[in-house]
C-alpha cells in the first residue's frame, strides 16, 4: 500500500474537511476510479520506467557468470533473485566516455545514461544548457496518451551549488537525465510533497480541486498575453529564456486540461506526504510508492527516477558503511571496501524489489502493472575506482507487455557495445520511430 | 555622466610602487621591455611543439595582447599568485616579476578602459530564495516556501545566475500551487480547511539544555513562526524522538517526570508530564509502545483559540536546573544511541493542527499590508480593488504600473466576483495571479529606444533599485528605494552610498551574509558534508554544526557592516560563539546559547581558517582529507581551482610500504611521484597539510587518532614554505591585494548574477585599488561593485528599439 505507518505517520497528513484522517482508505479507493476512467481506452497501456544509480557498480559482483538463463545471482543483484523471471540482465556494454567536453567523469555518467549524449558543449563554455532528447521522452511520445503527466521526473538530492561543485557546467546537468526537447531539461523533483501535488493538486474537496485546477489553467491563459507583452516593452524578442518560460506555460496548460477530465477521481486523494522525510530510506520508500501510484492510476506512463546524484556525498551510515557514497566507490581493491560498496548496490535492489512487488501486486484488468511495465536500472559507470565505462551494469525489470521475452535471461552483449544501442532498443519495443539516439552504433536486440 | 571606477586609483597600489607611477603611463612600452621573461621563463613548456596546458608563446606580440585577454588575464593570474613558473623550474627573480606584472595589467586595465564592457540582460528569473525574500517583504509572510520549489540549479558558484535559471513545466507548475498557498496566508481564510503541519527537528540535536530561540527556562525541543489562516481553535502536539524499536525515549527510568510545555506567542497553553512512574510502570509491563500512546495524548494539547497571522510557537520543555545530566542516572542521561530507550526524552517534531471553529479572519500584519482601504458600501468595492491591486503589483514588479498591468489581475478580481466570492475572495485571486506574472517572476531589464544596438547605456534609477536590492538583500526593492528611483536619485553619487549603507545596516542584508557566503564558502555543504562518524565523534551533533555555520556567518556580517578590513576574515582575534562552539574550542568563561563577540587568543584558531566550518565540510567522515581540504582552500582563497583529475587514477598500493600502514602524506607523497599527478598535487596538498591538525569536526590535535605527531609542513606553489594554519594565513596574505581581489571576483559574480568575462578583470582590479585606500574594508568593495560600470550599466540587444509584433498567444 501507498504509505504505511512505518514510512510516514498517518498524524502528518494533510486531513479532510471534516477534520477526521482520511489518508490510507481514500488513497486506496482513488485509484481504482481513476483506473476505471481511463479503461475505456481502445489500446494497450504501456509503460516505461528509468532508474538510475550514481558512482557506479562494481562489474564482478553484479554480472551472472553464466549467460543464458538459470545463472547464478551475484552479491549486489542477490535482493533481486525472488523476481528472477522478470529480469533481463545485460553484461559487456560500454556507457559514453565522460571526456572532459561531455560532462566529465561523474556528471557525464548521468547526464549521458538517457541519451548517449551528455552536454553540448566544452567545458568552461558556462552558461549553455544543451544536450539532446532522452529516449525516455521519445517513449513518452509514443505511449504517454491521455495521461495528465507526460513524465515523471523525481530524485532525492538536491544539486549543491557551491563552488566549483558542478565541474564547469551549470549545475541543472547534474539533477537532470531527461531532457524534453535538445534545450529543455526536465531536473528532478526530490520533494514527495511536491510530486504528490504534481499528480493529484492541493487538498480540498472535489469542488476546490476543480475550481483550483480552472483558476490555474484561466491564469496560464492570462500569463501568455502578459508575457508578449512584455517580450515587446522590453525588446526582448526571441529571448530563449522567455522562450522556455512561454512553452512551459503552454505545456502546463495542456496538462491541468487532461487533468481535468480526471478531477472527479483525483479528487478523493487527500492524504500526501509532508516535506522532504529526513531519513533516506523512507524518501526512497515514498518516492517508490508515488511512482507506483502515478502508474496505477495512470497519471503517467514514463518516469525517470536518479536515486542520487553524480556528485553525491550521502551517507549510507545506515547500512554500517561509514564513507560517503562517492568515496565508497573509490574503494581500495580489498574484500572490505568492495563489501562497502557492493551493500550500497544491493540496498538499492531491495528498493527495486519493493517496487516491483507492487508492480505485480496490482491487478490492471487481467494483467499486473508489472506485466505492462519496463524498467530499465542502470548506471554511467561500472567499477567507480577507475569511473569505467565498460561493461557497465543494465538491468531491464518487466517486458513491456511481452514485447520481450520473458524468464530471467543474462545476455552477454558484443563487447563494449555502446548503451545508446540498448537506449534504441527501448525505443524500438514502445514503437518510438528514431533512427539513433547518443552514439549508437545499430539496434541492439534483446 | 560620472566617472567609472575603473582605473581610479591604479596609481596607489602598494606593491612595487617605486615604478609603478611610470609604468602606467607607458604599460605597453614597458610590457615590451620585459617581453623577454616569457622566453626564459615560461615557454619551455609553453611553446608550439610542447603546448602545455594547450598554451604557447611562441609568436605571440605585446602588440596583440589586448586582443586575446582571456589568455592574458589567465597569464597574469597565474604570474600574480606565484602558481607559474612551477616551483621546481628556474624563477624569474621578484622584481622582474613584479615589473612584468605591473606592465600586464597596466596593459590590459587601459584596453578594457578604452572599451568598458557590460552585458545585455533582459530577464532575470528570482530564484527560490529571492522568491521567498520577496513574498516575505511584499506580504510579511514567513514560511519556508524554497522547499516547496525545486533547487535553481547554477553556475559560477552561485544560483542567481541570469542565463541558467530557466523554467521547466515542474517549475511553472510549482509557481501556481505556491501563489495560490501564500494568497490564502497573505488574505486569510476564513472557509480554510483543517490542515496540519508539522516542524521536525534534526534527529542529532542535543536537547538537553537551553536553545536560542526558545524561552528562557526551557530545555530542548523547536519554537517555530506560524502562519495562522483563520481566527479559530488549533490543536498543538509533539513527538517524542524513538528508538529503533519504535519505543519512544524518555519514558523509562525517570524519578520526576519531565514537563512538556507548548507556549503560544511566549504563554503557556499546554503541558504534560513525560516520564512519570506510571508511564515507566506501563513501559516496562507492557512495552515501551503502548506507553507511547499514553505519551501521546499527554503530549496533545486541547482546541486552543488563536487568531488569524503570524505567531511564535514553542514545543519544549521544562529545564530542570538543579538537576545537571548524569551519565549514571537513565533518566539525567542525554543519548543519542538509539538502541536505549532511557534518556532525557527529546522531541521529534512539533505538530499544529487546524482551524476547528472558524470564528473569522481578524487583522493580520499581511492583511495591514495589502487592504490599503475597505469598502464600506458596494460602489466602492471596484475601485477600493483596483488601488488595493494597483499598490500591490507596483511593489510587485518594482515598477510604477500602468492600465495594461493591473488588467489582468483585475481580470481575477471580477471573475471570483463573478463566481460568488467576496470581496477578499476576489484580492485572493489577484494576489495569486500576480505572483504568477512574469512581471514578478522576472526582474526586466528594457533596451533603451534611444541608445543603438550593442550600444551600453545606463540602466534607469528602478532597474538599479532592483539591482541593489536583489545583491544586498535578496528581495524586492522598499518603498524608499521605489521612491528615490520614482524621483531619479537613487543613482546620485550621494544617495547611492548611503542606499548601500542604510540597506547593509538593515536586517534584510542578512540574505547577502547567507546566500554569498553559504555558496563562496560553501557553507550551504554543513548539511549534507559535516557528518562526522558518531562512533568516533560521539560529541558532534547538529547543535555544534549549526553554530559553526553561525559562527562564520556572524563574522562576515561584521566585518562587512563594522567596515572592518576583508582581511579580518582570515585573521580576526575575536569570533562569535555560544556556550557549545566555545566548550569545542575550548574558549573558557562562555555560558549559555546567545552567540556573542569572544576573544580568540590561540593563533591557530582566528579567522576562518580556524573556524568549525570550513574544516568539516572539508573531511570525510572518519578521517580529515588534505587533497580535499587543499583544493577547497586553493580555489576558495586563491582562486586558483584545480583542473578536474584524469579519468584513471594510477593505483598506489602497489608502491606503499608493505609491512605497515602507509600514512595519508606517505601515499599522497607516492601520488606526487608520479608526474601527471605532481602537476595539481603539489598546489593542492601542501595547503590541506597546512591545516591537518584540524580534525573531522574542526577540533585541534597534535597527533593523528594512531598516535602519530601531525606534520603540517610544506611548501606552496609559490616556494613559500609554510607550517600550520597561521603561516598557510600569512602566506595568503603576503600579497595584499590577492585575498580582497579574491572576494571582489567572487562578490561581482553574485552581484551581477553572471560570470566575469576578461574584460571585467580590469574593473575588479579598480575596485580592489580604491579599496585598499580605505584600508581595504569589506564595505568599500561592496560600494565598489555598485559604483562600477557593469553594475550601472547595460547594453542594448541587437534588435534594440525594433518594435516585435505580439507573439502568437497559442500553439
Amino acid at each position: 500500500m501507498f504509505i504505511t505507518k512505518k514510512h510516514l505517520d498517518r498524524r502528518t497528513f494533510l486531513r479532510g474537511a471534516m477534520g477526521t484522517a482520511i489518508a490510507l482508505p481514500f488513497l486506496d479507493a482513488m485509484v481504482p476510479a481513476a483506473t476505471a476512467q481511463t479503461r475505456t481506452a481502445a489500446a494497450e497501456k504501456l509503460r516505461f520506467g528509468a532508474v538510475y544509480m550514481p558512482n557506479g557498480i562494481y562489474p564482478g559482483m553484479w554480472h551472472p557468470e553464466k549467460t543464458g538463463k538459470g545463472w547464478e545471482f551475484q552479491r549486489t543483484m542477490k535482493p533481486l533473485e525472488p523476481y528472477r523471471e522478470y529480469l533481463t540482465t545485460i553484461s559487456q556494454m560500454k556507457a559514453p566516455e565522460g571526456k572532459k567536453d561531455m560532462g566529465g567523469i561523474h556528471m557525464g555518467a548521468s547526464a549521458a545514461f538517457l541519451n548517449g549524449a551528455g552536454p553540448q558543449g566544452h567545458n568552461g563554455e558556462f552558461n549553455l544548457i544543451q544536450s539532446k532528447k532522452s529516449v525516455d521522452q521519445y517513449i513518452a511520445d509514443a505511449i504517454s496518451g491521455d495521461t495528465p503527466l507526460r513524465s515523471l521526473e523525481v530524485g532525492t538530492e538536491d544539486m549543491g551549488t557551491s563552488a566549483g561543485a558542478c565541474d564547469g557546467y551549470p549545475c541543472v546537468f547534474f539533477g537532470t537525465m531527461a531532457w524534453r526537447d535538445d534545450k529543455s531539461p526536465l531536473p528532478v523533483s526530490v520533494n514527495p510533497q511536491v510530486t504528490f501535488e504534481r499528480m493529484f493538486g492541493e487538498p480540498g474537496s472535489a469542488r476546490e480541486r476543480l475550481i483550483r485546477l480552472q483558476t490555474k489553467e484561466s491564469m496560464l491563459d492570462s500569463v501568455l498575453q502578459e508575457t508578449a507583452r512584455l517580450e515587446k516593452k522590453i525588446g526582448a524578442a526571441d529571448n530563449a529564456i522567455l522562450d522556455e518560460y512561454l512553452s512551459s506555460v503552454r505545456r502546463v496548460e495542456e496538462q491541468l486540461q487532461k487533468m481535468q477530465s480526471r478531477s472527479e477521481a483525483i479528487a478523493s486523494a487527500s492524504g500526501g506526504p509532508v516535506g522532504i522525510p529526513e531519513d533516506f530510506d523512507q524518501h526512497m520508500t515514498v518516492t517508490y510508492d508515488l511512482l507506483h501510484l502515478a502508474f496505477q492510476g495512470d497519471l503517467t506512463r514514463v518516469f525517470s527516477f536518479m536515486v542520487g546524484h553524480e556528485a553525491s556525498g550521502r551517507s549510507y551510515a545506515f547500512l554500517g558503511v561509514k564513507e560517503p557514497h562517492h568515496s565508497t566507490s573509490h574503494h581500495k581493491n580489498t574484500p572490505e571496501s568492495l563489501e562497502a560498496y557492493s551493500k550500497i548496490g544491493s540496498y538499492h535492489m531491495v528498493k527495486l524489489g519493493q517496487f516491483i512487488e507492487k508492480l505485480k501486486n496490482t491487478k490492471e484488468g487481467d494483467h499486473t502493472l508489472l506485466d505492462t511495465s519496463l524498467v530499465y536500472f542502470g548506471a554511467g559507470m561500472s567499477n567507480g575506482l577507475l569511473h569505467d565505462r565498460h561493461n557497465v551494469p543494465a538491468l531491464l525489470v518487466g517486458t513491456a507487455g511481452g514485447r520481450i521475452e520473458a524468464g530471467g535471461r543474462h545476455i552477454a552483449a558484443e563487447k563494449d557495445l555502446p548503451t545508446s544501442n540498448l537506449l534504441l532498443a527501448l525505443a524500438d519495443k514502445y514503437g518510438a520511430e528514431i533512427d539513433s539516439i547518443g552514439i549508437a552504433t545499430g539496434r541492439m536486440q534483446i | 555622466m560620472r566617472a567609472w571606477v575603473y582605473l581610479a586609483g591604479a596609481g596607489v597600489v602598494a606593491a612595487g610602487a617605486a615604478g609603478f607611477a611610470l609604468m602606467h603611463r607607458a604599460p605597453h612600452a614597458a610590457l615590451q621591455g620585459q617581453w623577454s621573461m616569457l622566453d626564459k621563463y615560461c615557454a619551455n613548456c609553453h611553446n608550439n611543439d610542447d603546448l602545455t596546458a594547450d598554451l604557447s608563446f611562441q609568436g605571440r606580440h605585446p602588440d596583440n595582447v589586448t586582443s586575446d585577454p582571456a589568455v592574458w588575464e589567465k597569464v597574469l593570474h597565474k604570474l600574480s599568485i606565484g602558481a607559474m613558473p612551477p616551483n621546481d623550474q628556474p624563477q624569474p627573480p621578484p622584481e622582474l616579476r613584479a615589473t612584468f606584472v605591473q606592465a600586464l595589467e597596466g596593459t590590459l586595465d587601459a584596453a578594457a578602459e578604452a572599451k568598458p564592457y557590460a552585458a545585455t540582460t533582459h530577464v532575470h528569473r528570482l530564484n527560490r530564495a529571492e522568491y521567498a525574500n520577496a513574498v516575505r517583504d511584499l506580504f510579511g509572510i514567513e514560511a519556508n516556501l524554497a522547499e516547496d520549489l525545486p533547487s535553481d540549479g547554477g553556475d559560477f558558484g552561485f544560483d542567481n545566475i541570469a542565463d541558467v535559471l530557466r523554467t521547466s513545466p515542474l517549475l511553472l507548475e510549482r509557481y501556481l500551487s505556491v501563489g495560490l498557498r501564500v494568497a490564502d496566508m497573505a488574505v486569510g481564510n476564513a472557509n480554510a480547511v483543517v490542515g496540519s503541519t508539522s516542524y521536525r527537528i534534526p534527529f542529532d540535536t542535543t536537547q538537553d539544555y537551553h536553545l536560542e530561540g526558545l524561552p528562557l527556562g526551557t530545555r530542548g525541543g523547536v519554537a517555530v513562526r506560524h502562519n495562522f489562516p483563520a481566527d479559530g481553535e488549533y490543536v498543538f502536539s509533539a513527538r517524542l524522538v524513538r528508538g529503533v524499536e519504535e519505543g519512544y525515549h524518555g519514558v523509562e527510568g525517570h524519578d520526576r517526570p519531565h514537563e512538556f510545555l507548548v507556549l503560544v506567542d511566549g504563554q503557556i497553553v499546554h503541558t504534560g508530564e513525560v516520564g512519570t512512574k506510571e508511564d515507566h510502570e506501563t513501559s516496562v509491563a507492557e512495552g515501551f509502545n503502548i506507553a507511547g500512546f499514553a505519551v501521546d495524548a499527554k503530549m496533545t494539547s486541547a482546541h486552543i483559540p488563536v487568531t488569524a497571522g503570524p505567531h511564535e510557537v514553542a514545543f519544549t520543555w521544562r529545564e530542570q536546573r538543579s538537576r545537571e545530566q548524569n551519565a549514571w542516572e537513565p533518566g539525567l542521561r542525554a543519548t543519542l544511541e538509539i538502541h536505549n530507550p532511557a534518556g532525557m526524552p527529546r522531541i521529534e517534531d512539533g505538530r499544529i493542527e487546524g482551524p476547528y471553529n472558524v470564528t473569522g479572519v481578524s487583522d493580520t500584519p499581511s492583511r495591514q499590508k495589502i487592504f490599503t482601504c475597505r469598502p464600506s458600501a458596494a460602489a466602492e468595492e471596484q475601485p477600493c480593488a483596483e488601488k488595493i491591486v494597483t499598490t500591490m503589483a507596483a511593489r510587485a514588479y518594482r515598477r510604477p504600473v500602468d492600465k495594461d498591468d493591473i488588467a489582468p489581475l483585475m481580470a481575477f478580481y471580477e471573475k471570483a466576483r463573478a463566481n460568488g466570492g467576496d470581496f477578499d475572495a476576489g484580492i485572493h485571486d489577484a494576489l495569486a495571479r500576480t505572483l504568477v506574472s512574469p512581471w514578478f517572476l522576472f526582474r526586466t531589464e528594457a533596451d533603451s529606444p534611444d541608445a543603438p544596438p550593442g550600444s551600453a547605456h545606463r540602466i534607469n534609477d528602478y532597474e538599479l533599485a532592483s539591482r541593489l536590492s536583489f545583491f544586498l538583500w535578496s528581495s524586492v526593492p522598499d518603498d524608499e528605494l521605489l521612491s528615490l528611483a520614482a524621483k531619479d536619485e537613487l543613482h546620485e553619487a550621494g544617495t547611492l552610498e548611503a542606499q548601500v549603507r542604510r540597506m547593509v545596516a538593515d536586517q534584510r542584508s542578512n540574505a547577502l551574509v547567507e546566500n554569498f557566503v553559504g555558496q563562496w564558502l560553501q557553507l550551504r555543504n554543513l548539511d549534507s558534508r559535516a557528518r562526522p562518524d558518531l562512533l568516533m565523534f560521539p560529541d558532534f551533533d547538529a547543535n555544534l554544526r549549526n553554530a559553526f555555520r553561525t559562527e562564520t556567518e556572524m563574522l562576515f556580517g561584521h566585518v562587512l557592516r563594522e567596515g572592518r578590513p576583508v582581511q579580518e576574515l582570515l585573521t580576526a582575534d575575536y569570533t562569535f560563539a555560544n556556550e557549545r562552539l566555545a566548550r569545542h574550542y575550548g574558549i573558557p568563561g562562555v555560558y549559555g546559547s546567545r552567540f556573542r563577540k569572544v576573544d580568540v587568543t590561540d593563533p591557530n584558531r582566528r579567522g576562518l581558517f580556524g573556524h568549525g566550518s570550513i574544516e568539516s565540510i572539508t573531511a570525510a567522515s572518519s578521517r580529515t582529507s588534505p587533497i580535499i581540504r587543499g583544493k577547497y582552500i586553493v580555489s576558495t582563497f586563491w582562486n586558483n581551482p584545480p583542473p578536474a583529475p584524469p579519468a584513471t587514477v594510477p593505483a598506489l598500493e602497489a608502491s606503499a610500504p608493505k609491512d605497515r600502514p602507509a600514512t595519508v602524506r606517505e601515499m599522497l607523497e607516492l601520488h606526487r611521484a608520479d608526474p601527471t599527478c605532481a602537476s595539481c598535487h603539489r598546489n593542492i596538498d601542501p595547503v590541506g597539510f597546512a591545516l591537518e591538525n584540524f580534525d573531522v569536526d574542526g577540533s585541534w590535535r597534535e597527533t593523528t587518532r594512531e598516535g602519530l605527531k601531525i606534520d603540517s609542513a610544506g611548501v606552496l606553489a609559490d616556494g613559500s614554505k609554510v607550517e600550520g594554519p597561521v603561516q598557510l594565513r600569512e602566506a595568503l596574505l603576503r600579497n595584499p591585494s590577492l585575498f580582497p581581489n579574491t572576494v571582489t571576483q567572487n562578490m561581482m559574480i553574485y552581484a551581477l548574477g553572471r560570470g566575469l568575462q576578461p574584460a571585467d578583470m580590469p574593473v575588479v582590479r579598480g575596485i580592489v585599488r580604491n579599496a585598499a585606500k580605505r584600508d581595504y574594508s569589506l564595505i568599500s568593495i561592496v560600494l565598489g561593485i555598485v559604483d562600477s560600470y557593469p553594475f550601472q550599466m547595460r547594453t542594448n540587444g541587437a534588435a534594440a528599439g525594433a518594435t516585435t509584433t505580439v507573439a502568437q498567444t497559442k500553439e
